[in-house]
């Protein structure tokens, strides 16, 4: 069975060097695919089934991570990176070969005598180290507190710094972002904005309600051990359910 | 930190919020308006304690008090005793007392401030001229007591020598300890009282310099951030290898292209490196825009015309300044958020223009992509949030940074700053 080889990388020439360099370190190998982005490489994965997959890391469309968890079930996978420090780290302790660009003909012919030892056997299960990749990925790029928000304002998406938001009020399908001077719409719960603001800086005071603290004008006590906040520059006032008001005792 | 001219002190003191000297253009203003600068005395609490204006004040509104008791108790006394020449005595002794109790301690206090010394030292001699300045009322009131006395003792008389209740009323009245009582109140009414608003004043200027430090202090910790975060950004393994990888792919693929990448590299290095070392200067925005093109232009070369890109800048706003790093940080978001991320070709504009507003001039500079365009969810990037900052540092809440997703896709980032390059004295904060 002849080796077929797909590779996907978005930087044109970068993709023609892994070409030529394969075509002379191992001629038989056919490169039966060349993808410029995440998209094209999973079409070309269904449609013609290489045995090996050279993915770029960081791709338009999908990124190699995500291509992979779907190519490893029925190819070898190496992956192309310039740098990404997560990554590298766990590619040093796993099973899962890489290159690291530039690509230098020693190098990848060490890849390729691995490869040619493994295309007798089966396809290892590297499923689960690709997916701890991506979680170590996604969580790399955060930091501790949500410095902005995205929200939909009529057609259009803007961005918020939180900062600048009032309050956050939630109702049955979305949850309303008021600001001073607009108001927009995210699909986010209360819990994960919960999770994702600064708790000094937030407080939820309702079940369907986050008020910026430094927003609030008046905490005022509505008879019956009821308690209502009203926000600066903000017409609207906001229910304190019991659950919360200790947070306004003894301010 | 040196105290300063009561004027500049006080230009200190309401330094960030500005309303005591507002107050103060309104007492003027509206002196000036009632022709009756005397009104203004009321108002003399508004003013820095022991300044000229605050003592002037504060000495004519005393000094009227005084009189009135003055004349009241002259008036008393007088028809008590039965004896004009006697009311009328006690009331001119209560008088000068009373005047020169309130007068001497503050305009003693008020020359001393105008000595503009340092610091301690000037508070050491406001406190040793309300100290003087009762001294000067006791020795006074001695003065008083002994030539203008309604009811001089002279040397004693016969009667009060055989009377030892009297004999004993004159001890006390001139016992070390009466003087002292004496010398006390006299303390407090001349302006013991306005000491501890007086060391207040002092302490909330020297909090004040010290929250501006601070503050300064601050702006220069942002700025350093987003230094650093920029020459991560470019020195960031990621763009550097995979330049580095392409460059090394075109060398034989194509010689021209190779060049031209190199010659990009090497400008964008040249371009973004010396800024860094010379950050005081004055940062323009053609500079800044030269910044960006080389950038675009090795993304450009990288990306094999994945991405177009245009820079649509009149010539008339190309010497406007323009902070340092954050235009570049926008680009850099266009290409990494907005083009990498989206199959096929992408397009980046550049463009800026100038408006006049109610509040100046001001300069909108925006970076329009038709890349992957936002989605709405939590933004966790640090680098807009940075620009956001750096701009309320420098330019308070007269610079905006605004992003949104385009008209059809992709997204439009814009910067407005107020534009000084036309009036430099009114320079940004």
């Amino acid at each position: 069975m002849k080796s077929t080889a797909l590779i996907a990388e978005d930087e044109a020439p970068q993709r023609q060097a892994l070409r030529q360099l394969l075509a002379s370190l191992w001629p038989e190998l056919e490169v039966v695919a060349e993808c410029g982005d995440g998209l094209a490489a999973l079409t070309a994965l269904e449609v013609y089934r290489p045995r090996i997959a050279f993915l770029d890391i960081r791709m338009p469309g999908v990124n190699g991570l995500d291509v992979a968890q779907r190519a490893c079930q029925t190819a070898h996978v190496v992956f192309t990176t310039a740098y990404d420090e997560h990554a590298v780290r766990a590619f040093e302790t796993g099973a899962i070969d890489y290159l690291l660009k530039p690509i230098t003909a020693e190098r990848l012919g060490k890849s390729i005598l691995r490869l040619r030892e493994r295309l007798t056997g089966g396809v290892p299960d590297i499923a689960a180290a690709i997916e701890s990749l991506r979680q170590s990925a996604v969580v790399g790029q955060r930091s501790a507190h949500i410095p902005w928000i995205t929200a939909t304002v009529g057609a259009v998406i803007k961005l918020f710094p939180v900062e600048e938001i009032l309050y956050f009020k939630s109702d049955e399908k979305c949850t309303r972002v008021v600001t001073r001077r607009e108001e927009a719409v995210i699909r986010t719960s209360l819990k994960e904005l919960l999770g994702a603001l600064d708790p000094n800086a937030f407080w939820q005071i309702h079940r369907s309600v986050i008020v910026q603290v430094r927003a609030i004008r008046e905490v005022r006590r509505t008879g019956l051990g009821s308690m209502q906040v009203s926000v600066e520059g903000c017409p609207e006032t906001l229910p304190v359910s019991q659950a919360f008001q200790h947070r306004f005792r003894g301010m | 930190m040196s105290s300063r001219a009561p004027t500049q002190v006080f230009g200190h003191t309401t330094a960030g919020r500005g309303q005591v000297a507002a107050r103060r253009d309104a007492a003027d203003g509206r002196a000036a308006r009632g022709g009756s600068r005397v009104l203004t005395v009321f108002e003399y609490r508004r003013y820095p304690v022991f300044s000229w204006d605050w003592t002037w004040r504060r000495c004519v509104l005393f000094a009227l008090c005084a009189t009135v008791f003055s004349i009241w108790a002259g008036l008393i006394n007088g028809l008590a005793l039965g004896n004009e020449h006697a009311g009328l005595a006690i009331g001119l002794r209560s008088a000068e007392i009373f005047i020169v109790a309130i007068c001497a301690g503050p305009l003693a206090a008020c020359w001393v401030r105008r000595r503009h010394w340092r610091m301690r030292r000037e508070m050491i001699g406001v406190i040793a001229a309300v100290m003087l300045g009762a001294a000067a009322t006791t020795a006074s009131q001695w003065v008083a007591e002994r030539y203008a006395n309604p009811f001089p003792q002279g040397p004693e008389t016969p009667a009060v020598a055989a009377n030892p209740l009297m004999r004993s009323r004159a001890a006390i009245e001139h016992s070390p300890l009466v003087l002292l009582g004496g010398y006390i109140i006299f303390l407090l009414l001349s302006a013991g009282l306005a000491l501890p608003s007086y060391f207040g004043e002092q302490r909330r200027l020297i909090e004040e310099a010290r929250e501006r430090k601070v503050h300064e202090l601050q702006l220069q910790k942002r700025q350093a951030d987003l230094e650093l975060l920029i020459l991560q950004a470019q020195i960031e393994p990621h763009f550097l290898f995979n330049t580095l990888a392409s460059l090394r792919s075109l060398l034989r693929q194509d010689v021209g292209r190779a060049e031209a990448m190199i010659d990009a590299l090497v400008q964008h290095l040249r371009a973004t490196i010396p800024v860094f070392r010379q950050s005081t200067q004055r940062s323009t925005l053609s500079e800044q825009l030269g910044i960006c093109s080389s950038y675009l232009e090795l993304m450009r070369v990288r990306l094999a015309d994945r991405l177009t890109y245009r820079i649509d800048v009149p010539e008339s706003v190309c010497c406007a300044a323009f902070p340092p790093l954050i235009l570049l940080t926008l680009v850099e978001n266009a290409v990494k958020h907005g083009i990498e991320p989206k199959p096929g070709p992408g397009h980046i504009r550049i463009d800026a223009i100038r408006e006049q507003r109610a509040d100046g001039a001001h300069l909108r500079v925006t970076v329009t992509d038709n890349g992957a365009g936002l989605s709405a969810g939590l933004g966790h990037g640090v680098g807009l949030s940075n620009i956001r900052v750096q701009l309320a540092l420098k330019y308070g809440d007269r610079a905006a940074l605004s992003l949104s997703s385009g008209p059809e896709a992709g997204a439009v980032a814009s910067i407005d700053i107020p534009d000084f390059e036309s009036n430099e004295a009114d320079a940004p904060r």
